[in-house]
């Protein structure tokens, strides 16, 4: 069944301190007519079951409202389902509200009245969607960049891999891969910083080997493995976003 | 932001890029970039190297054709042969290879 809005609160809303928040918001979508259906996440129980759950009755809008760790979990999960997103930050702003002119609470919903799209590049690693990066700390880092080239650090270091954030553009087409650290540094030469200790190249697909004695964070989420398959989809994701400046009107 | 290959990271293959490149670390393979490419000083390149413009510090083995100028640091070292269009060199650039200035082999 077709249906136009559905909403996925974060499970932290239901504390009692947000009833009359809540209260207000839902009193607002339903005189602006964006009312739908409502399903609740848990962030960390089932939220891939709790997505396609939500997904199966093909919303045309899925809007989260919760902070931006409930919307990257969210989208996280979405899998191959192609579907635009709205974000109503009511427990807090973050990176995604900032950069795309949303802002925290009740006055997002006249962001998401607007209706005005912005089309962002999304990254997959492995079968995960992620928004934001990969950061993998430790030892024994590789990537296979391109099917081109293999890069590597000499001793351990900090490897980001980034679709948002500073330095890295959502819409050209690119993931931007940052190397932080590597150099062996002698004496007193840790005190010394140049501007040519961040490695950075722009790529489209890679393969990250890593060893498990080091982290991998995914959109602030941990991930296992060894090898790691990361892609980008240019213009996946379709968000509800307050910078008008760059949209186009939603269908 | 252009590329940049820092201290301490290696390089090994077929080494493409879009815009500018500056190298600190070590490439192994091609190096080819249409932009501006820097070798830094304490850069290791073992590659042929093809580039719009190049400012060369470190130490390269391999080819270096560039599509317009050629800048040699005094510290630069390079083991093979250099096509430019316009070149220039600062006192103590070594080169083992032969220069060809103005007439691009092809």
């Amino acid at each position: 069944m077709q249906s136009g809005y559905t909403y996925i609160y974060d499970e932290r809303l239901n504390d009692r301190k947000y009833d009359r928040e809540l209260m207000k918001f839902e009193a607002e979508i339903s005189s602006r007519g964006l009312q739908g259906r409502i399903g609740k996440f848990a962030m960390f129980r089932h939220a891939k079951d709790i997505v396609s759950d939500i997904m199966r009755d093909t919303p045309h809008t899925l809007v989260v409202v919760g902070d931006e760790m409930t919307l990257l979990s969210v989208i996280g999960n979405l899998g191959t389902a192609q579907v635009m997103i709205g974000f109503i930050p009511l427990l807090g702003e973050g990176l995604l509200s900032r950069s795309y002119g949303i802002p925290k609470g009740l006055a997002s919903i006249h962001t998401l009245a607007g209706r005005f799209i912005e089309e962002l590049d999304i990254g997959t690693v492995e079968k995960r969607l992620f928004v934001t990066e990969i950061c993998a700390i430790g030892p024994g880092i590789s990537l296979f960049v391109d099917d081109r080239f293999t890069i590597e650090t000499a001793l351990e270091g900090k490897i980001i891999i980034r679709n948002i954030g500073t330095n890295a553009d959502a819409s050209d087409g690119f993931l931007d891969l940052f190397i932080e650290g590597g150099a062996e540094k002698k004496g007193f030469a840790w005190l010394k910083k140049t501007k040519t200790e961040t490695s950075h190249v722009r790529f489209k697909k890679a393969t990250l080997h890593r060893s498990l004695q080091g982290s991998c964070i995914v959109d602030g989420v941990p991930v296992n493995g060894e090898k790691l398959e990361i892609a980008l989809q240019p213009k996946a994701l379709k968000i509800i976003s307050g910078r008008r400046g760059r949209m186009t009107l939603a269908e | 932001m252009s590329t940049v290959i820092a201290k301490g990271v290696k390089v090994q293959g077929e080494f493409v890029g879009e815009g500018d490149i500056q190298i600190e670390g070590e490439v192994k393979g091609s190096l080819t970039t249409k932009g501006r490419l820097v070798i830094g000083p304490e850069a290791i390149i073992v590659a042929d190297i093809k580039a719009g413009d190049a400012v060369i510090a470190g130490r390269v083995e391999g080819n270096v054709t560039v599509e317009r100028k050629v800048e040699l640091k005094g510290t630069a070292n390079i083991k093979g042969d250099v096509v430019g269009d316009l070149f220039s060199a600062e006192s103590g650039a070594k080169i083992v290879g032969k220069i060809t200035i103005g007439q691009k082999e092809t």
